[in-house]
């Protein structure tokens, strides 16, 4: 797969979810001039890129949904329920072909005749004459009305041809946005047969193209290959900007092509000799150019209105120096100026169509594959395992080396920091995902659900994000289906036909919350309880605390549904749920009033591959405790240590903890040293002492795996290379917990 | 002069066919180039078949792109280089 091919997927993919996300708000908020806006500009993205790489199922069908927008957009036809559900049908159909594409196979039959269909249903929302035009016509394009004609000059770079972008794509992509009236395909720079390097492009384009778009929407059709082309696009009458063409292509020829090719009269254009102008020049027309319409385009969208005097002072003070600039690098300077001017363009599109909404502030944004920032955290932790080794080697902190080398360790823990952020993201973006599911659920079984989500905002590592994807939608669908009454069964209880399920993210004490609660009918203590005791995964004279016996329901194989559905109810996959979580380092609790509803609540830790740690001696081994789960350090005094006598129980301050020897548990020698120290661990509202030999100190660690060997080993997350070689492990904090409460 | 072991004329093909390009320009004063097999185009061939023609033309020969098939002739229509190939259509 080319890398363009690749970045159309993931932007098809972005396109969807923002569809999606509409139209599922559009289902609770009714439509607006925004979400509106949001599903056409999405559409028709898909169009214009699908277009380019000659996905002609995409642009059919992409076409259609365009177009009906488009006549809601104009106001000619109204939003109604219906429609919406057939637009999210028609997401999913995209969402197919697309698929597709990334597994590079034809559409079935089947498939075939469902974008027939869902065409078909399309159209019929479409207004009459729209419909009859198209047919007539038989030309698949948007409505050209007040359409504007375009001079596309294109001349390729040197590797354009093996990119392997067609620009045959391109001219077909044009026909389907407009009408393509002249192609002048500019030969005279091809080398003879001899000489001819048949792998670099000599051959260059003048197009005219009559078509309904702006100069950026005719820019954004080669978005894909904007880096490997060379472009020159203006309106066809404006005569000035074919001496601007002649003057920056230096082709003696291009004028008389232009001529014979009739895009312009003779007398209009000046002789090409009279106006070469030298390389310099040239750089200053194209940049003078772009000056002049970006001013003109602050101009005419007040963009800068709202500027604060001293940002405006600010800017001031840059263009100044940006000029300054300008005269030692033009080049780079035109570059940064095509940028703004695009970004700039794309904030009066913007304005233009989300009139309603706030304007929003240009991104700028880098997509980086997610294992390049992985290597770079492995490489991170090497250095700073090189630095600590250093520092034992020096063996002096205080001389001058010394001191370098500390500098040099905070430095690399800025430069880490600055990384994990790079893999944080926000959860919003995978909760909202679940809008569309919970809503077709909850339809599908008859009953009202008003799904809430909160702290979107919330940061979370990606790796995180996308495993805890599955077991969030899995309880979501729990909740809904077992939770949730039916609307006439609400009523009969005296709540009101609307059930609530809330899902919400925060941060606390250095992990992630994140709640799943509904108001629906509360988990059946007994009911839990009787069904694990006849399948045997409980014994009949237990001592189970309520927590404990919800949380059977993460059990395998314990369902209490009544009925099994296709939503839920064979008691799979809750146990799977358990062991995701618990895979992600996290925990799971549940809090049940019968009648009035339940709430999961899932712990996890903020990143999978960082922790700040606190290490410590147990007999010959160090460890590291996540210094997030640290709640106090107590250094017991050799009465205390006596006293303590094999106790599972220690007396904080009147407070009676759990007590667990971490030698013990791991069956580890008995310490040279003779210190002994409690650290108090927490994870939640659980806390436990943990009965350890020395405390070394902070350390902030890469966790590393112990891999499939150690896989069973229970209370160990991973493992860490310290500065001097050692390895050191790193607990579990929650399953220490859980091991010690077992007992 | 037929291409017998091309079916296609793409970036693929492209460097084999101008040596075999350049081998008829030495061997032959009027070329016929048969591309009856020919099922597939791209810009990159359609470039070298315009070199081609127009080294003929400047060494005082001639060139005939012949039983050109339908699917080809639509690939090179789209960039309407078809009179520049000398193609009547």
């Amino acid at each position: 797969m080319t890398e363009e091919l690749e970045i159309f997927l993931e932007d098809c993919d972005d396109q969807l979810q923002m569809m999606e996300d509409a139209l599922v708000d559009m289902q609770s908020n009714g439509a607006s001039e925004s979400t509106i806006g949001t599903i056409f500009r999405a559409v028709h993205t898909i169009k214009g890129s699908a277009g380019m790489f000659g996905f002609d199922d995409i642009v059919t069908f992409a076409h259609t949904g365009e177009n009906l927008f488009d006549s809601i957009r104009q106001g000619d036809v109204g939003v109604c329920e219906e429609m919406i559900s057939l637009f999210l049908l028609c997401k999913d159909h995209m969402e197919v072909l697309i698929n597709l594409l990334t597994e590079d196979k034809e559409l079935s039959a089947a498939q075939k005749e469902v974008g027939h269909n869902l065409i078909q249903r399309l159209e019929g929302y479409l207004p009459r004459a729209q419909i009859k035009e198209e047919n007539i016509e038989d030309i698949p394009s948007t409505i050209v009305i007040e359409a504007a004609k375009w001079h596309i000059s294109i001349r390729f770079h040197k590797d354009f041809f093996t990119t392997g972008m067609s620009i045959n794509s391109v001219f077909k992509f044009f026909n389907k946005v407009g009408k393509v009236l002249k192609i002048q395909p500019i030969i005279y720079n091809i080398p003879s047969i001899e000489d001819i390097n048949p792998l670099h492009p000599y051959i260059g384009f003048e197009v005219c193209l009559l078509a309904d778009l702006s100069k950026s929407e005719v820019e954004d059709i080669f978005e894909f290959i904007q880096e490997d082309v060379d472009l020159y696009i203006f309106l066809c009458d404006d005569s000035d900007e074919y001496n601007t063409l002649v003057s920056i292509r230096k082709e003696p020829e291009l004028k008389n092509e232009l001529i014979n090719a009739k895009f312009i009269d003779e007398d209009t254009l000046i002789e090409p000799e009279l106006i070469i102008p030298t390389v310099e020049e040239k750089e200053e027309i194209v940049l003078n150019q772009k000056e002049e319409e970006i001013v003109l385009n602050q101009k005419e969208e007040e963009i800068v209105l709202n500027q604060k005097e001293e940002e405006e002072e600010e800017i001031v003070l840059n263009q100044k120096e940006e000029e300054e600039e300008i005269v030692l690098n033009q080049k780079e300077e035109e570059e940064e100026i095509v940028l703004n001017q695009k970004e700039e363009e794309e904030i009066v599109l913007n304005k233009k169509e989300e009139s309603s909404e706030p304007k929003k502030k240009a991104v700028s944004s880098l997509r980086v594959d997610s294992s390049k920032i992985d290597i770079l955290i492995n490489y991170m932790s090497e250095i700073s395992i090189t630095n600590s080794r250093i520092l034992t080697l020096i063996d002096d902190e205080g001389s001058e080396i010394g001191e370098t080398v500390i500098h040099m360790k905070q430095l690399l823990e800025f430069v880490s920091d600055g990384i994990m952020d790079m893999r944080m993201v926000k959860v919003g973006d995978s909760f909202n995902k679940f809008r569309r599911i919970v809503s077709d659920t909850a339809k599908k079984i008859g009953k009202d659900v008003d799904f809430v989500i909160s702290g979107e905002d919330t940061e979370l590592d990606k790796t995180v994000v996308e495993r805890i994807s599955d077991p969030l939608l899995h309880m979501l669908r729990n909740s809904i289906d077992h939770g949730v009454e039916l609307p006439e069964d609400r009523v009969a209880c005296g709540k009101p036909a609307q059930g609530r399920v809330d899902l919400r993210a925060y941060q606390d004490s250095g992990t992630i919350v994140i709640e799943i609660e509904d108001n629906g009918k509360g988990l059946d203590r007994d009911r839990i309880l009787a069904k694990a005791i006849e399948n045997g995964s409980v014994k009949k004279n237990n001592n189970l605390s309520d927590s404990e016996i919800y949380k059977l329901i993460f059990s395998a194989g314990l369902s209490t549904a009544e009925t099994v559905s296709a939503i839920s109810g064979r008691g799979v996959g809750m146990d799977v749920v358990k062991r995701n979580i618990e895979d992600l380092r996290g925990s799971v609790e549940i809090e049940s009033t019968i009648g009035q509803g339940s709430k999961i609540t899932i712990r996890l830790p903020l990143t999978l591959a960082v922790i700040d740690g606190f290490l410590l001696q147990v007999g010959d081994t160090k460890y590291i405790i996540p210094l997030e789960n640290i709640k106090e350090c107590i250094e017991l005094t050799t009465i205390e240590q006596e006293s303590l006598n094999g106790n599972e129980f220690i007396n904080v301050r009147g407070e009676v903890l759990p007590l667990l020897d971490i030698r013990l548990l791991l069956g580890e020698n008995k310490s040279i040293t003779e210190r002994q120290n409690i650290v108090i661990v927490y994870f939640g509202k659980k806390i436990v002492g943990l009965l350890v030999d020395e405390l070394l100190g902070e350390h902030q660690t890469v966790i590393k795996s112990l891999g499939i060997v150690f896989d069973q080993l229970s209370g160990i997350s991973g493992a860490s290379v310290l500065g001097s070689g050692e390895i050191a492990l790193i607990f579990d904090v929650a399953r220490l917990i859980e091991l010690r409460n077992e007992g | 002069m037929i291409l017998d072991n091309l079916t296609a004329l793409t970036i693929y093909e492209v460097e084999t066919l101008q040596d075999i390009f350049i081998l008829a320009l030495k061997e032959q004063e009027n070329i016929l180039l048969d591309m009856a097999k020919i099922d597939k185009i791209d810009i990159v061939g359609i470039q070298l078949l315009l070199s081609m023609v127009s080294t003929v033309k400047a060494s005082q020969k001639t060139i005939k792109l012949i039983n050109v098939k339908d699917t080809v002739l639509q690939q090179i229509k789209i960039s309407n280089t078809q009179i520049a190939l000398g193609l009547d259509v």
